[in-house]
């Protein structure tokens, strides 16, 4: 942990392990999660054990895909302390069989498509308690391939 | 397993009450519970208390303000599902031939605004709120069945509706589509007024053998069905508008009563924001999947319906002091069943039921859902 890096000054993860930190700067960072070795499932945020397998399974660290696709949304207009509405949230579907709640990028719903395409990003999402930007995976529309 | 009936109940009138002690809302609730069942609190061998906020020994808290003492008491958490979970608790414990009278309580104190999350909830740190977390099951539902606004506001407009008959509820005032629609909006589609309100409350329950109720002289309600259930895991794929949880308990509340879907005369389910109401028509067997909408557009769902829903005024208008609010669902389809609920009276129904979820956790579906179905014998 970099902690007093210039670069990291101001700002924290949301939570530690859920991606790179301090993130890097070429836009490759992925989200981690864990895909069990016995069943095939995989998981965000990463965990030890396998609720299917238990100690009979082997988790390993994987990175996750960086697009995905908008299951659903809503604009959030009243907000709990250090968040500032309207933003939205979404569930986004990854291929992994990962389904993630996140933030996305815009909060217009013009721009919001469900069962379209969206792309992993990283930004700030809200203020902590010490006046810190929190940072975490947001999601943006993206183009189709 | 014996018979097991609901010989009487009781609750205070919901709402906002800062300088009454939440002992004094319980000890409300429980002797207006023993006065209904006309009983002496001194037949009482168990009690078990529905709370989520209230801190240690609850229960025993109000029980001695209710001059009750030296018996079984336990107190359950299950998130706004508790009071329902003690009621299945109360249930067991007579069933089981354990006891013969035991009384389910629930109560709340709630602070206004939004719930806080568990703190380790990522969802909740990344900027989730409950309204949001049905606001999203809003959005699909209106995406896959073109659901409308207006369908969604019908829920309110009919629960306010109801509410304003009942002089438990914490609001007692209609409002039209209009309003509803016109509210400040919460989280989109839904708005303030589609959202249940925060507030404190008490509601108890009192269950008992065959033989105790056939004494009592008073109708015999017979719980016929009781099952509570935790969420299973959900990942990708996982379809928000089906609610498996509420499917299975629902249906092996069904199957313990030995009736279906079309058999419910009157139901309270959890409608603590109005798409919840319309995905539980669904999922409770009311109408076939995509047709809720439609359910409440029809009027199907009024008092004076094929199958009223909430003749109460539900959680967005009698309120929801979380563990509190399992027990009023039955305190409600109690008085229906007997003929006692005046002015919002269904016409002679003989089956009710009750549906309570409880509890957001990332990667589970809900934490808790209970289902009850009661018969007029």
């Amino acid at each position: 942990m970099k902690q007093g890096d210039s670069e990291v000054k101001g700002k924290v993860p949301v939570k530690e392990g859920l991606f790179p930190w301090p993130l890097p700067h070429d836009g490759s960072a992925t989200l981690m999660g864990s895909h069990c070795e016995g069943c095939g499932q995989s998981f965000f945020p990463k965990r030890t054990l396998c609720p299917e397998c238990q100690e009979g399974g082997v988790m390993k660290e994987i990175p996750l895909s960086q697009r995905g696709t908008l299951y659903t949304y809503t604009i959030v207009r009243q907000a709990p302390a250090g968040f500032e509405p309207p933003y939205a949230t979404a569930l986004v579907d990854l291929p992994e069989g990962v389904r993630l709640f996140a933030q996305l990028t815009t909060a217009d719903p013009d721009e919001i498509k469900l069962d379209e395409p969206v792309e992993l990003t990283f930004g700030p999402i809200a203020r902590d308690m010490a006046g810190n930007e929190v940072i975490s995976y947001l999601f943006r529309p993206a183009k189709a391939r | 397993m014996r018979d097991v009936f609901v010989m009487g109940v009781g609750m205070i009138r919901f709402g906002k009450f800062p300088e009454v002690w939440m002992e004094e809302l319980g000890r409300q609730a429980i002797l207006g519970a023993v006065k209904d069942a006309g009983i002496d609190p001194k037949k009482l061998m168990v009690a078990y208390c529905g709370h989520s906020h209230q801190g240690r020994v609850a229960g025993q808290r109000a029980l001695k303000q209710a001059g009750i003492s030296g018996i079984e008491v336990v107190n359950v958490e299950n998130a706004c599902a508790g009071g329902s979970t003690s009621f299945r608790q109360a249930y067991l414990s007579v069933a089981g031939g354990l006891y013969d009278m035991a009384l389910a309580v629930g109560m709340e104190k709630v602070g206004g605004g939004l719930l806080p999350p568990n703190p380790e909830d990522l969802d909740g740190l990344q900027g989730r709120v409950l309204p949001g977390h049905y606001a999203m099951k809003a959005v699909r539902h209106m995406y896959e069945y073109g659901t409308t606004p207006e369908q969604l506001a019908m829920v309110s407009v009919k629960s306010h509706k109801n509410a304003s008959l009942n002089p438990l509820a914490q609001y007692q005032e209609s409002v039209t589509l209009d309003q509803v629609l016109g509210s400040r909006m919460v989280a989109d589609p839904l708005t303030l007024l589609q959202c249940c309100p925060t507030g404190d409350g008490a509601a108890a329950a009192i269950l008992c053998s065959r033989k105790e109720a056939e004494q009592s002289g008073r109708p015999l309600i017979r719980v016929a069905g009781s099952v509570v259930r935790s969420g299973n895991f959900v990942g990708a794929g996982e379809d928000i508008l089906a609610s498996p949880l509420t499917r299975e308990t629902s249906q092996n509340a069904y199957e313990m009563a030995s009736v279906g879907p079309q058999d419910v005369d009157v139901c309270e389910c959890h409608d603590a924001f109005t798409i919840g109401e319309i995905l539980h028509y669904e999922n409770l067997g009311f109408c076939p999947r995509g047709e809720g909408g439609r359910l409440i557009q029809d009027g199907a769902t009024e008092i004076t319906g094929t199958i009223p829903v909430n003749p109460s005024g539900g959680l967005l208008s009698k309120g929801h002091p979380l563990g509190a609010t399992g027990i009023a669902q039955v305190v409600e389809i109690v008085r229906q069943l007997r003929g006692e609920a005046e002015k919002r009276q269904v016409e002679t129904p003989r089956v009710g039921l009750t549906h309570t979820m409880g509890g957001a956790i990332p990667g589970l579906e809900a934490g808790a859902c209970a289902v009850h179905i009661f018969v007029r014998d």
